[in-house]
């Protein structure tokens, strides 16, 4: 379960401050698909961000299956990304140097738990999203759909609980882009916590519930 | 130690899809450990062949010279004036329990010649009889001087193999005549060839002409002592000796230290102290090139942290600690100072092969500078590496997955 607890944050740019979250709260139960939508500058990837333990709110707290992560230092907090939460990214984020495989790969390198084999793990994982047969391609030789699944792979890889994407399907067509949100709703059916960060009302539609955020403050 | 392997590869493979950039970096570092490398072998070279040919004269000796050699790094420039040495203080130290042997000796400014040629350049060297068994000198043929010569004041020489060369080329020279200062000598031996011919100060052993010390001074008129050279009995004895024979030719002197007794031991170390300071004022020289190889290093790696910051952001996000990203970093400018360090070491050894042919100062492949060397460049990756690796660790993963 997730619990986000009167968090705001804040950032300061030169002399004046400017709230992306205005003393926002909400629960996520365990195994939801959530879409979180609202037009750029609502604060949606704010929010996501804060609860992925990447950033750390101004004030309030967040409590990941009863872990408040504002206790976690800079350690803890990356150990917990690493094995409680995978991130998709809009623009993918995958290394360029490195193959399909070794892409897949990189977050069983900094994790913690032990007897995991990652050219199996990793081999299994993109065998899962279709892309068994493209393990040593490098992300240049794919398409924009392929190289989501990678993404995909990349943040099931080390057996998160909770799934972070954000804007997962704004750099692909909307083919493409329905393909993605069947596969996040597949890993929503397998248990996996769900949390869509997007602004297409069509796709969060395919979610089990829409927050929508205006102005860094809940609406619905 | 996973993760020492995992940053290993991770930093390989950034390297490696920067070959040429990387090489570059390497090219510095490479320049400069050579540089280090090279200059200090031939300071040990140097160091090495002095202290031989300090310990090449003979064993456990006990010089007296004239003038005072100001404690440490001294000079030696006091031997040249008129010598306070005298025949007294020959006489009272001669018989010392502590003394196997004790000569004197005076140099002989002047022009020798030959009938067939003439030389300026050889050392004429009036000498009592022992200088041989003092100084290793072997005959190749004929005999040394003795007592008889001396009491005699006879015309004899004895030539260094290179003195004999220059006088009579191919020819014999035992029983010829060579003429000094206007006299005729009879040549009644030649040296053999000195392989560590010259000593510390200048004088070539192979450019000897022995003369009896009598004879020189007959034919100079003045009784000059340029030296005492003196053989302990045995080693232990050598500090015992140089503290007696101080003592007596002080009071000799009316408590006048203006002579100075040195051991070969005083002799290395003075040497020592004077190769010290060149040494470091080489080797700090030397450590400008690798200064500047160290910060083609660091520059290179803070465009390369500043090229990836998405990707440290992407790591960050999936879990990569400011601590495993600090590592990848100083792993890569490690590798790259350690491989140059390798390169270096493999063209030094090159380098050793051909100035041990080509150079007079041998050059030993010392294994010690190897070693300093490759800890060094790794020291290097570090120092140089550790400003741009910990700017990389600190990156914020939000900014840096945001950076274009």
């Amino acid at each position: 379960m997730i619990e986000v607890e009167q968090v705001t944050k804040t950032y300061k740019l030169g002399d004046h401050s400017f709230d992306a979250l205005k003393s926002v709260s909400l629960k996520i139960e365990k195994g939801e698909f959530v879409a979180i939508l609202g037009s750029s500058g609502s604060g949606k990837s704010t929010l996501m961000h804060l609860i992925g333990g990447l950033d750390r709110p101004t004030s309030g707290k967040i409590v990941v299956d009863g872990e408040d992560l504002s206790t976690l230092n800079d350690g803890k907090l990356a150990r917990f990304r690493n094995e409680k939460i995978g991130f998709v990214f809009q623009f993918f984020n995958l290394l360029p140097t490195a193959s399909t495989l070794n892409n897949v790969i990189m977050p069983l390198i900094y994790t913690k738990k032990k007897g995991v084999q990652r050219v199996p793990k990793a081999t299994e994982v993109l065998t899962s999203v279709g892309l068994g047969e493209k393990l040593r391609n490098r992300p240049n030789q794919l398409s924009g759909g392929e190289q989501q699944r990678v993404s995909l792979a990349r943040a099931l890889v080390n057996d998160p609980e909770i799934i972070l994407a954000d804007e997962p399907t704004g750099n692909l067509d909307s083919k493409t882009g329905e393909q993605i949100f069947e596969l996040l709703t597949t890993l929503n059916k397998q248990g996996k916590t769900v949390i869509v960060v997007t602004h297409d009302q069509d796709l969060a539609t395919a979610a089990g519930r829409i927050i929508r955020l205006k102005d860094g403050e809940v609406v619905t | 130690m996973r993760i020492l392997v995992d940053s290993f590869k991770m930093a390989l493979s950034s390297l490696l899809a920067k070959k040429a950039r990387s090489s570059l970096s390497i090219l510095g570092i490479v320049i400069g450990i050579l540089t280090v490398a090279s200059l200090l072998s031939i300071a040990l070279g140097v160091r090495a062949e002095i202290t031989k040919s300090i310990t090449d004269l003979g064993s456990n000796l006990v010089f007296v010279t004239p003038g005072k050699v100001a404690g440490q790094g001294g000079s030696f420039s006091s031997q040249l004036g008129a010598s306070t040495l005298t025949e007294k203080d020959f006489e009272s130290i001669r018989s010392l329990p502590e003394q196997k042997l004790t000569t004197i000796a005076m140099l002989v400014s002047g022009t020798v010649k030959s009938d067939f040629s003439s030389a300026s350049d050889l050392l004429i060297y009036g000498s009592s009889p022992g200088l041989d068994e003092i100084t290793n000198l072997k005959l190749s043929e004929g005999r040394f001087n003795d007592a008889d010569d001396d009491n005699q004041k006879a015309r004899i020489a004895i030539l260094g193999a290179e003195a004999a060369k220059k006088l009579f080329s191919e020819r014999a020279p035992i029983d010829q005549q060579v003429e000094i200062r206007g006299e005729k000598f009879t040549v009644v031996g030649v040296l053999q060839e000195k392989g560590t011919a010259t000593t510390f100060g200048g004088p070539d052993l192979n450019a000897l002409v022995v003369i009896p010390i009598q004879t020189a001074w007959e034919i100079t008129g003045t009784k000059q002592i340029f030296r005492i050279n003196m053989q302990a009995a045995d080693a232990s004895s050598v500090k015992t000796l140089k503290d007696k024979v101080k003592k007596i030719v002080l009071e000799n002197h009316n408590g006048e230290e203006d002579f100075s007794v040195l051991t070969q031991e005083d002799l290395v170390s003075l040497i020592g102290t004077i190769l010290n300071i060149l040494t470091a004022m080489i080797g700090s020289i030397a450590a400008i090139s690798l200064l500047v190889g160290g910060i083609g290093i660091m520059n290179i790696m803070l465009v390369s942290v500043s090229e990836r910051t998405r990707e440290i952001g992407i790591r960050k996000a999936i879990g990569a600690t400011r601590s495993a990203i600090l590592l990848q970093f100083l792993i890569e400018s490690v590798i790259l100072t350690l491989v140059g360090g390798g390169i270096s070491m493999s063209i030094f050894s090159i380098l050793v092969v051909l100035a041990n042919k080509f150079s007079p100062i041998p050059i030993d492949f010392n294994p010690l500078v190897v070693l300093l060397s490759l800890a060094f460049s790794a020291v290097v990756g570090i120092v140089f590496g550790i400003v741009p690796a910990i700017g990389a660790s600190r990156k914020d993963p939000i900014e840096a997955l945001r950076y274009e």
